[in-house]
């Protein structure tokens, strides 16, 4: 029976075959796989055709990779003396010892291997530790799931859904929604307050909420009781446990204490943990809010958001059908407010409103540092199958003298897993110690915390990381060297191997420089959205300004004549002072506000514009740099109503007026149409308000004379920035004023930005850090596979050279396949980075995220990096001695 | 000195069963094929090997290598033949098999 059938077009697949092979007896593999390629020609395909023929074989070819194998008659032998379970474990403790024995003979590889699972895994450490807050971990309240904020929704002319904030009136009708157990209302904006407790005075922030907040979260007092309805009209305030124990050194008898806040009286009836406020308000107290004469009054305002919590037997779908009955009764009855446009309410996860936004960048760090990891594995397969080529002779030897497969398999993955634990250990230490460093360079005040330290669930994932990453690294170069025939390994240095790991190598290079160039990709778009960002004109000086935070007690400061001659005075103080230039007050600071939304419509129209207040004294034009384009600033004797409009609102206001239009004299009106009319006085530059990345700059100007949204803002400008006046100058003009209030949170206009970019920056770190990691691990790998290439092929160079080669061509010898390799990888690269792209671009900012001049400079950026790797093995193989290398064999 | 007779295990006298009705000159492919057409068990061509390895340790078969053909990708064949001493061991097996399942025919039988 010979050769019947030739040039057969279907063929078993090929991985399938490498596959089986692996684990197949050397004496049998040959007759095997023929058996199978038989069947799969002869019966497989003609009667069930091609693929069901293939799947049938890649089902056998796994079946021969993971068959047991029958024990040989010695370690049946010992199996029978010793038992099985018994002789595993000592079996793994041989061959762990002398894996470690292995490493001090070869400190330099060991150290390098140890070095690059260190990379990996504790690159992967601690991006778990920082993102398992935020992806993996439940909320601290109770039931999370069961929680939901509901906002007031409406329809944008873009056919959109603008969401908004809620009012009194509509908290009211929302809690007849019968899916909810409880819906209770909190106050966005908090406020901040003095708090005296004996000793210097300190400024708090407090939260408004109903006093049902706490039950229904589900929060537990740690000591006293939390808010109960019965405190909805009292003085009752509950503390966050970081100011009881900063304050009151976390007295048990807290309870009952009376505290000034802003020389109101209040009572302490309880402590709650820190995270109370979590996704709401987070405060350093809590008092109840008096919604209910609000209700009843339908006051015109929308600083609130609702939240519920569900019945166990309702669903968030439920809750939003009967939100939407309720609201539809309330356009028809209050079609002022409610009706035009109309305005409904929808219910959204409370866990997913605040995981959601920020979800997709934290995936794409655990993206980084898992390719970061991928890389590492490829260079350690890569360093393994070397090393177990060089241990060829010693695994022959020890099947020689009856050693089994599954044996020599198990040593060898030992020796991975042994130097996975021992780089996973590395790799924790040095995590630990970055995730202080990112604790720094964490975005300020999000709801989420990145631990001081990290947690035995990051512990154990690391060593379990660390265990799987061994034994993937370590199993097929083990399955490779443990299948080669014992006696042409015994006779000869040349493997027959040799050629499929030289294969392997080069699979090696192209997965590691695809991956590297992706990730170089990314983490250079986010980089260049964070410089196009820095390179946005925010229409105010960012530079050279001290800002701080007070508050006026209105008990003492009621009257508006008594405010302004207060804040008169302390922008004249703090002028005096030296170095400084002008100051003024402002009711919150371009990118560092909490402050809500107002409506304005212009005399004649009906249409309601929203902008952001911005309640100033006369100076702060000049302090923040904005420019006026029309008319004049306040001066300080106006109390008239009058009002200075960013020339966005004014085009807003005024869409149909010709350019250039000047606003001053025209009259609008606050709220409503028949709200407070105001006149314009002066038309200013925009400015992005509330985010550098937001396009939002319709901004309103108030005079503080108006009495409207106090300032709790001082803003100081010097003639020279190094030179501005400190914390303790401000406080000591404070203190002369009045020593009851407190200045707080003293800092630069360069932190504001600084926090306002953290978020950016602390992505770009880490993911730059990670394209570092790459790069380094790639261009060793690179290094590693020619150096290997070139120490094998010295002979053959030597016959080369001997018989006329050029250095050239040598150099084109040693290079060429992995030049071809790494232009591979960088078309898949390529290809990965656009896959991904669509992912990506939801966290850049005005940056394409196919940015082609981006790719062109990653691929360069490799490529240099590949070429230098490859420079010294390179120059090695040109500067061979062809005598040498030809005695050499 | 003669051989004290080796019990044959389930497989073992499957695949002695096997080699009888092929006849000798067979190979694996054609045993795990008949073997799993048969009974219906979904078998692996590395456990037809393994027993047939087995079975030629005891002395009941012995193999040799065959010629390459394109259609076995350029690999050889190992054929089997059936020794005496296998053809005794799977008569055996076969009378074993019968007489203890004589009278259970109505219990365990098929058409």
């Amino acid at each position: 029976m010979t050769g019947e059938r030739s040039g057969f077009a279907p063929r078993p697949p090929r991985l399938a075959t490498w596959l089986a092979g692996l684990r197949l007896p050397h004496s049998d593999r040959e007759f095997q796989l023929g058996d199978l390629a038989e069947e799969f020609h002869r019966v497989l395909v003609p009667d069930f055709g091609v693929r069901a023929a293939r799947r049938w074989y890649w089902r056998q070819a796994l079946r021969c990779l993971f068959a047991r194998e029958a024990p040989t008659a010695a370690e049946r032998a010992v199996i029978a003396r010793r038992g099985g379970p018994l002789m595993f474990a000592r079996a793994l403790a041989r061959d762990v010892s002398y894996a470690f024995r292995l490493m001090r003979r070869t400190p330099l590889v060991a150290t390098a291997a140890v070095l690059t699972f260190a990379l990996g895994i504790g690159a992967n450490s601690a991006i778990f530790s920082v993102a398992k807050p935020v992806l993996l971990d439940p909320l601290p309240f109770p039931d999370e799931d069961r929680l939901a904020i509901i906002w007031l929704t409406y329809d944008t002319d873009g056919g959109g859904l603008a969401r908004n904030n809620v009012s009194a009136g509509d908290y009211g009708a929302m809690r007849e929604a019968r899916a909810f157990e409880r819906v209770e209302a909190f106050n966005r904006y908090g406020s901040r307050h003095n708090l005296i407790a004996g000793g210097e005075p300190r400024q708090v922030t407090v939260g408004h909420v109903t006093a049902g907040f706490f039950s229904a979260l589900g929060v537990r007092a740690l000591a006293g009781r939390p808010l109960v309805p019965a405190d909805a009209e009292s003085n009752a305030v509950v503390i966050a446990e970081s100011l009881w124990a900063s304050e009151f050194e976390r007295d048990p008898g807290i309870a009952g204490r009376r505290i000034r806040l802003d020389g109101g009286a209040y009572e302490i009836v309880g402590v709650v943990p820190d995270w109370s406020g979590t996704g709401t308000r987070p405060a350093d107290a809590w008092v109840p809010l008096a919604i209910e004469e609000q209700i009843r009054a339908r006051q015109r305002s929308y600083p609130y958001l609702a939240f519920g919590r569900l019945r166990a037997d309702a669903s968030l779908e439920m809750a939003n059908e009967q939100l939407a009955a309720i609201m539809a009764r309330l356009a028809e009855q209050y079609p002022e407010t409610n009706g035009s446009p109309v305005i409904g309410a929808r219910a959204f996860s409370f866990r997913e409103e605040l995981t959601g936004p920020v979800r997709p960048t934290f995936l794409i760090l655990v993206g980084g540092a898992v390719v970061v990891l991928v890389i590492a594995a490829l260079n350690l397969a890569g360093l393994q199958l070397v090393r177990q080529a060089g241990r060829r002779r010693e695994l022959a030897v020890r099947q020689a003298v009856g050693a089994s497969r599954p044996r020599l398999v198990g040593l060898l993955i030992a020796d991975s897993v042994v130097q996975a634990g021992v780089g996973g250990a590395v790799g924790l230490l040095c995590a630990s110690m970055t995730l202080a460093l990112l604790r720094q360079l964490a975005p300020p005040d999000t709801w989420y915390q990145i631990p001081a330290r990290p947690t035995w669930t990051v512990v154990t994932f690391t060593a379990g990381l660390a265990i799987v990453t061994g034994l993937v690294v370590g199993l097929l170069p083990a399955l490779r060297a443990a299948s080669l025939p014992v006696a042409s390994a015994i006779r000869s240095r040349m493997s027959l191997g040799d050629r499929a790991a030289g294969r392997g190598r080069t699979v090696l290079v192209i997965a590691q420089v695809a991956m590297t160039l992706a990730l170089l990709t990314v983490a250079s778009l986010v980089g260049a959205s964070l410089a196009r960002l820095l390179r946005v004109d925010p229409g105010f000086t960012t530079t050279g300004l001290l800002i701080a935070d007070f508050r006026l007690p209105e008990s003492r400061y009621g009257p508006a004549d008594t405010r302004t001659r207060f804040y008169q005075e302390l922008v004249e103080r703090l002028e005096a002072q030296p170095g400084a230039e002008r100051a003024c007050v402002a009711n919150d600071v371009p990118l560092d506000t909490d402050q809500g939304g107002m409506t304005w419509v212009a005399e004649g129209d009906r249409r309601m514009i929203g902008s952001t207040p911005k309640v100033v004294s006369p100076g702060c034009f000049e302090v923040l740099g904005v420019p006026l384009l029309a008319g004049r600033v306040f001066e300080a004797r106006d109390e008239t109503q009058e009002v200075i409009l960013s020339r966005s609102m004014a085009l807003a206001l005024w869409p149909d007026e010709p350019e250039p239009f000047n606003p001053v004299g025209r009259r609008i009106h606050m709220g409503t149409a028949d709200g407070w009319q105001m006149t314009v006085i002066g038309m200013a530059g925009d400015i992005r308000n509330s985010a550098l990345e937001s396009d939002y700059r319709r901004q309103v100007w108030l005079p503080h004379s108006l009495g409207l949204w106090p300032p709790g803002r001082l803003i100081l400008s010097g003639r020279d920035s190094e030179r501005l006046p400190g914390a303790a100058a401000v406080r000591s003009v404070m203190r002369d004023l009045d020593p009851s209030i407190a200045v707080a949170n003293v800092r630069t206009m360069d932190d504001v930005v600084a926090s306002a970019t953290a978020s950016r920056r602390f992505v770009l770190f880490l993911l730059g850090g990670f394209g570092v990691v790459a790069l380094l691990l790639s261009g060793v790998g690179i290094h590693g596979v020619l150096a290997h290439a070139v120490a094998q092929r010295t002979p053959e160079i030597g016959v080369r050279m001997a018989l006329g080669a050029t250095r050239r061509d040598i150099a084109r010898l040693v290079t060429g396949r992995v030049a071809l390799s790494v232009v591979a990888g960088t078309i898949l690269g390529v290809a990965i980075a656009l896959a991904s792209s669509a992912w990506v671009s939801s966290v850049l900012y005005d940056t394409s995220a196919t940015d082609t001049r981006v790719y062109a400079g990653a691929a360069l950026f490799v490529a240099l990096i590949a070429g230098a790797a490859a420079w010294s093995p390179t120059r090695r193989a040109v500067r061979i001695d062809p005598l040498g290398a030809l005695r050499q064999d | 000195m003669p051989q004290p007779p080796h019990h044959l295990g389930d497989f073992e006298q499957l695949v002695l069963f096997s080699l009888a009705r092929l006849g000798n000159g067979t190979y694996g492919a054609l045993i795990r094929r008949d073997i799993e057409s048969r009974t219906g068990r979904d078998l692996s061509i590395s456990s037809v090997y393994v027993t047939l390895e087995r079975l030629e340790r005891k002395g009941y078969l012995r193999s040799y290598v065959g010629e390459p053909t394109s259609e076995r990708g350029g690999r050889r064949r190992k054929h089997i033949d059936l020794l005496p001493a296998g053809e005794q061991a799977a008569a055996r097996a076969y009378r074993d098999l019968r007489l203890m399942t004589e009278g259970l025919e109505r219990r365990f039988g098929t058409s």
